[in-house]
C-alpha cells in the first residue's frame, strides 16, 4: 500500500497565498476527492503534482520517496498522470497519434500507423468507449469526446497516481456514469485517483474519503460514509447556508418578446419552436449535444438557419453578432477565458468594448461616461476588484463571467443567452449569479437558460424546454419542472402529468 | 466557437479540398502552357523545370519543417547564399568544402534555435538577424558572383540517370523523406509543438531539445540548397539566397502549411515551388511582358491560401463535429 503525503505545502503568487501549510495524506487503493470552492488552492495543488509550478516549501512524498517536481516530464516519470481541465491534446494531431504521442508503441523512431491505431480500438474496447474512427482529427470532436480521449490518453500511460481535474465538467450524463465506474476499477488495481469536481452528486457516488480545502488551507477530510452534502458546503464555505440554491420566482403571464418559429440549423436542428417571454428565465436542457448550442449559435447569429425568428412580432434576420446585438440578443459562452474576454485587456475594456459609440462623444471616447456607466454595472453585479483597470485574466473565474454579463448588460441587450455559465464555477459564486439573473428578469431582461445542470434549471427556471435529438422533446411548466421529469424528457420517454 | 463542441455530427467533410486545390492550380498552369507552347510537353522541358526547382524545393522544405512548429526561419536565404559562396572559393578536397558548409548549416540551425528557446525570443527575429550576418559574412568570402565550382560537383549535380535528370531522383527523394519524417517520432513532436505547445510540454515532450532538431534539419536543407544551386550553376553567389527566402515561406504556405503551425506537408511547398516556377513561363508563351511574373506570384498566392481559408470556414460555419 502506498501513501501519497503532501506536508506543509506552501505556494504564493505574488503577495497571495494559494496554499498555506497544507497537509494531508491520500492512500492507494482510493478515490480521493478534493473540495473547495474556486480559489480555495485545489488547482494549485494539482499544479504541484503535474509540474506546472514549483512550490515554495514543503514537500510531496510518494511510497515515503521524496518526488521532486519542477516540470511535467518529472511528474509523468514519477508515475503521475494528469487530466487536465483544459485538455492537454494536440488539436491537428488524429486521435490514435495523440494517444501514443510520447508514448511511444516500440522502440522505433518510425512509426507505423496500423499499429497505433490497431492500438487505439484495442483501448477503446477495453476501456469500453464507443468507437470513433482513430484517423479523426482531435479539432474535429466535440468537447465530451475529446474530455474522453484525454482520459482514455492518460489511463494508457499506466500511472500510479491518476488526477482527474474537473474531468467530469464537459462530459454527458451517460459518460460520467462511464467515468466514475473507471475510477472505482483503477482504484480496485490498487492505483490512486484523486478526484476533483463541483458535483457532490459525484463525489458522493465514486469517493471513499475527501479533503476539503479553504483559503488555501487544510479544512478536513471526511469519509465519504460518515458525512452529507450539507456538512461539505459548510465547510467548503465556512458557514452555513441557509439552502443551496435560491427560491424560484414565480410570475404571472407575461408578453411574449422572442418568437422562434420552425428554426432548423443543418444537421443540428430540426424544426425548433418555442416563444421567450418578457421577464423570463427560460431553461434549456437535455442530455449534452442535441441541438443546444446549435440553438445559441444560431440566435447569435452564428450559424445559418432557416425559419423565422420574430423580435417583439417583427421578423428578424440573424447574419453575424453585430445583426444580434443591434436587436438587443447577446450570448453568454461557456468558456470566459477563450471566448467571453480578452485576457490580457483591462475589466474597463472588456465592459466597454461592445458599447464604444454609446460612450464617445464626436468619436471620442469619454472616460467620464465610461466610469460611470462601468461603476453602475460592477455595483449591480457586484464585481469585486479594487480597480478597473487591472486586467481580467487577474481575476476569479466566478468574477470573469460577471465581467462579460456586465459587457452586455453595459450594450442594454435585453435577451440574454446563457450558455452553461456556471461551469466550473464553485457553489457560493454559483448562488451570486443566480440571484444576479433572477434580479436581470425582474428589471425585464429575458434570459434564455442553459445548464448541464438539471439542479440548475429546476430552481431557476420558470418553464424548461428539453431538447432530444435536434428538437423540443417537451415544454415543461412551473408545476411539473422536476429533476425526474427533465431527465425523462431527455432521454425521450413520455411525462405523464 | 468551443460550444459548437457539443453539436453531433458524424463524419467530417470530405474530400478535403484545401489540400488538393495547389495540385488542381498546378495542374491547370502545366495545361494552359502546353496549349500555348505544345513543345513544352516533353522530358527534356521538364527536366530543366525540375533541375530549376530543385534548390527552391530544399528551401521551402527545411521552411516547411520550421513553419509546421510554429516559428520561421528568414535565415535559410543566408546559409544558402554562404554555402555558394564557401564552395566557390576554398580551394580544398570538395568533399571537405561540402561537410563544411553542411555542418555550418546544422550550426546556424542549433545556434537559432538557442537563441529563440534560451533567450526567449520570437523566431522571426532572431532569424532575420541571422540572415543579415550570415550575408555579410559571404560577401567576406566572395564580393561578387563568381568563384570555380568544383567541376566533379557540376558534373554530378547536371548529371543524368537512364536519361533523366538527377534532380528527379532527388525530388522523389524529399518525398519518400517527408513520409518517413511525417510517421517518426521527430515528425509527431514537430506536430504537436506547432499545434499546442503547451499541450505538448504537458505531455512531457522537451520542448527545447526538439526545436533545436527542427531549426538543425532546416539549416541542412538550406545548405543543401545552396550545394545543388552551386553545383548546378557552376559558381558562387553571395546573394542567391535573398529571392529565395520568402518564395520559401510562399510555396510552403501555397502547399497548405499553416503559418500559425501544426498543419502542412513538405510535398505541397514542392507543389507550391513547380506552381511559381511554372508561372513565368506561361506568362512568357502567352506574351506577356516578363515583369507581369511577379504580379502573377503574388495573386496566385493569394487566391491558394483564400481558397482554402474559405473552405476551412464553410466548414466550421457548417458546425461539423464528431461526437
Amino acid at each position: 500500500m502506498g501513501e501519497l503525503i503532501f506536508k506543509n505545502i506552501t505556494k504564493s503568487f505574488g503577495a497571495v497565498r494559494a496554499l498555506d501549510n497544507f497537509s494531508c495524506s491520500i492512500s492507494s487503493g482510493e478515490v480521493h476527492a478534493l473540495l473547495g470552492e474556486n480559489g480555495a488552492g485545489k488547482s494549485t495543488l494539482i499544479k504541484l503534482l503535474s509540474g506546472a509550478v514549483k512550490l515554495d516549501t514543503g514537500s510531496i512524498e510518494w511510497n515515503k520517496k521524496l518526488l521532486n517536481i519542477t516540470k511535467p516530464i518529472d511528474s509523468i516519470r514519477s508515475g503521475i498522470g494528469t487530466v487536465y481541465q483544459e485538455l492537454s491534446l494536440i488539436p491537428d494531431l488524429t486521435i490514435s497519434q495523440n494517444l501514443f504521442l510520447n508514448h511511444w508503441p516500440n522502440k522505433s523512431q518510425i512509426i507505423s500507423k496500423k499499429i497505433i491505431n490497431q492500438k487505439t480500438l484495442e483501448l477503446f474496447n477495453k476501456y469500453n468507449v464507443d468507437v470513433i474512427d482513430p484517423d479523426v482529427i482531435i479539432s474535429d470532436l466535440s468537447l465530451a469526446s475529446k474530455q474522453t480521449i484525454e482520459i482514455l490518453k492518460i489511463i494508457n500511460r499506466n500511472p500510479e497516481i491518476v488526477v482527474l481535474d474537473e474531468a467530469t465538467s464537459a462530459l454527458s450524463l451517460k459518460k460520467v456514469e462511464w467515468l466514475l465506474l473507471l475510477c472505482k476499477k483503477l482504484a480496485t488495481e490498487g492505483k490512486t485517483v484523486i478526484f476533483i469536481s463541483h458535483r457532490l452528486y459525484e463525489i458522493s457516488t465514486v469517493c471513499d474519503r475527501v479533503t476539503v480545502l479553504r483559503n488555501g488551507q487544510y479544512i478536513g477530510t471526511k469519509n465519504i460514509k460518515e458525512t452529507n452534502n450539507d456538512e461539505l458546503i459548510q465547510m467548503m464555505l465556512g458557514r452555513k447556508m441557509s439552502s443551496y440554491y435560491p427560491e424560484r420566482i414565480k410570475s404571472a403571464e407575461k408578453e411574449s418578446i422572442l418568437e422562434v418559429v420552425n428554426l432548423s440549423c443543418g444537421k443540428h436542428l430540426n424544426k425548433v419552436s418555442f416563444d421567450l417571454k418578457k421577464g423570463e428565465i427560460l431553461g434549456v436542457g437535455g442530455l449534452a449535444g442535441q441541438g443546444q448550442s446549435a440553438l445559441f449559435l444560431s440566435l447569435f447569429g452564428m450559424l445559418r438557419y432557416t425559419g423565422d425568428v420574430k423580435l417583439n412580432g417583427k421578423r428578424i434576420i440573424l447574419k453575424n453578432s453585430y445583426n444580434a446585438l443591434k436587436n438587443g440578443i447577446a450570448l453568454v459562452p461557456e468558456d470566459r477565458s477563450t471566448q467571453g474576454l480578452i485576457n490580457d485587456k483591462t475589466i474597463r475594456e472588456n465592459i466597454s468594448i461592445v458599447s464604444l459609440k454609446s460612450i464617445s462623444k464626436f468619436g471620442v471616447l469619454s472616460g467620464k461616461i465610461e466610469e460611470k456607466r462601468i461603476t453602475k454595472i460592477i455595483d449591480e453585479l457586484n464585481i469585486i476588484c479594487d480597480r478597473i483597470d487591472k486586467p481580467v485574466s487577474s481575476m476569479s473565474g466566478g468574477n470573469q463571467q460577471k465581467v462579460v454579463l456586465g459587457k452586455f448588460l453595459m450594450a442594454e441587450t435585453n435577451i440574454l443567452l446563457l450558455f452553461d455559465v456556471t461551469r466550473g464555477i464553485d457553489v457560493g459564486t454559483k448562488m451570486e449569479i443566480f440571484s444576479i439573473i433572477q434580479n436581470l428578469a425582474k428589471t425585464g431582461h429575458s434570459i434564455l437558460y442553459y445548464s448541464t445542470d438539471i439542479d440548475e434549471l429546476v430552481t431557476l427556471c420558470e418553464r424548461v424546454i428539453v431538447m432530444y435529438d435536434k428538437n423540443i422533446s417537451e415544454i415543461l411548466n412551473s408545476s411539473a419542472i422536476n429533476k425526474v421529469n427533465i431527465l425523462k424528457a431527455s432521454v425521450g420517454e413520455e411525462i405523464d402529468f | 466557437m468551443n460550444i459548437l463542441n457539443s453539436v453531433q455530427a458524424k463524419k467530417i467533410l470530405k474530400p478535403k479540398w484545401s489540400n488538393l486545390m495547389p495540385v488542381l492550380i498546378l495542374i491547370a498552369l502545366f495545361i494552359i502552357m502546353v496549349i500555348l507552347q505544345p513543345k513544352t510537353f516533353s522530358l527534356y522541358y521538364i527536366g530543366i523545370k525540375f533541375d530549376n526547382a530543385l534548390p527552391l524545393m530544399f528551401l521551402a522544405a527545411g521552411q516547411t519543417l520550421v513553419l509546421i512548429s510554429g516559428g520561421i526561419d528568414l535565415s535559410v536565404g543566408g546559409v544558402m547564399s554562404l554555402t555558394t559562396s564557401m564552395l566557390a572559393t576554398m580551394q580544398l578536397n570538395p568533399i571537405i568544402v561540402i561537410l563544411l558548409t553542411l555542418m555550418m548549416g546544422i550550426a546556424v540551425g542549433i545556434i537559432n534555435g538557442l537563441i529563440i528557446e534560451k533567450l526567449n525570443i520570437q523566431p522571426i527575429i532572431v532569424t532575420l538577424g541571422m540572415w543579415t550576418i550570415l550575408g555579410g559574412v559571404s560577401f567576406l568570402f566572395l564580393d561578387m558572383d563568381g568563384g570555380v565550382i568544383n567541376d566533379t560537383l557540376h558534373s554530378v549535380m547536371t548529371s543524368k540517370i537512364l536519361n533523366i535528370p538527377l534532380s528527379f531522383y532527388l525530388t522523389a527523394g524529399l518525398v519518400i523523406l517527408w513520409y518517413l519524417i511525417k510517421n517518426s517520432r521527430f515528425g509527431y513532436t514537430m506536430f504537436a509543438i506547432g499545434s499546442n505547445e503547451k499541450a505538448a510540454y504537458c505531455t512531457g515532450i522537451n520542448i527545447f531539445a526538439s526545436k533545436i532538431k527542427i531549426y538543425a534539419v532546416c539549416g541542412l536543407f538550406s545548405a543543401l540548397a545552396g550545394i545543388i544551386y552551386a553545383g548546378q550553376i557552376g559558381s558562387g553567389s553571395p546573394s542567391v539566397g535573398n529571392n529565395n527566402i520568402l518564395l520559401s515561406v510562399a510555396a510552403a504556405v501555397i502547399g497548405g502549411t499553416s503559418l500559425s503551425g501544426g498543419r502542412g506537408s513538405i510535398t505541397g511547398a514542392i507543389i507550391g515551388v513547380f506552381i511559381f516556377k511554372i508561372i513565368s513561363d506561361v506568362l512568357l508563351f502567352a506574351g506577356i511582358p516578363s515583369f507581369w511574373v511577379q504580379l502573377f506570384q503574388g495573386i496566385i498566392l493569394i487566391v491558394c491560401v483564400a481558397l482554402s481559408s474559405l473552405y476551412s470556414s464553410i466548414k466550421s460555419r457548417a458546425g461539423e463535429q464528431i461526437d
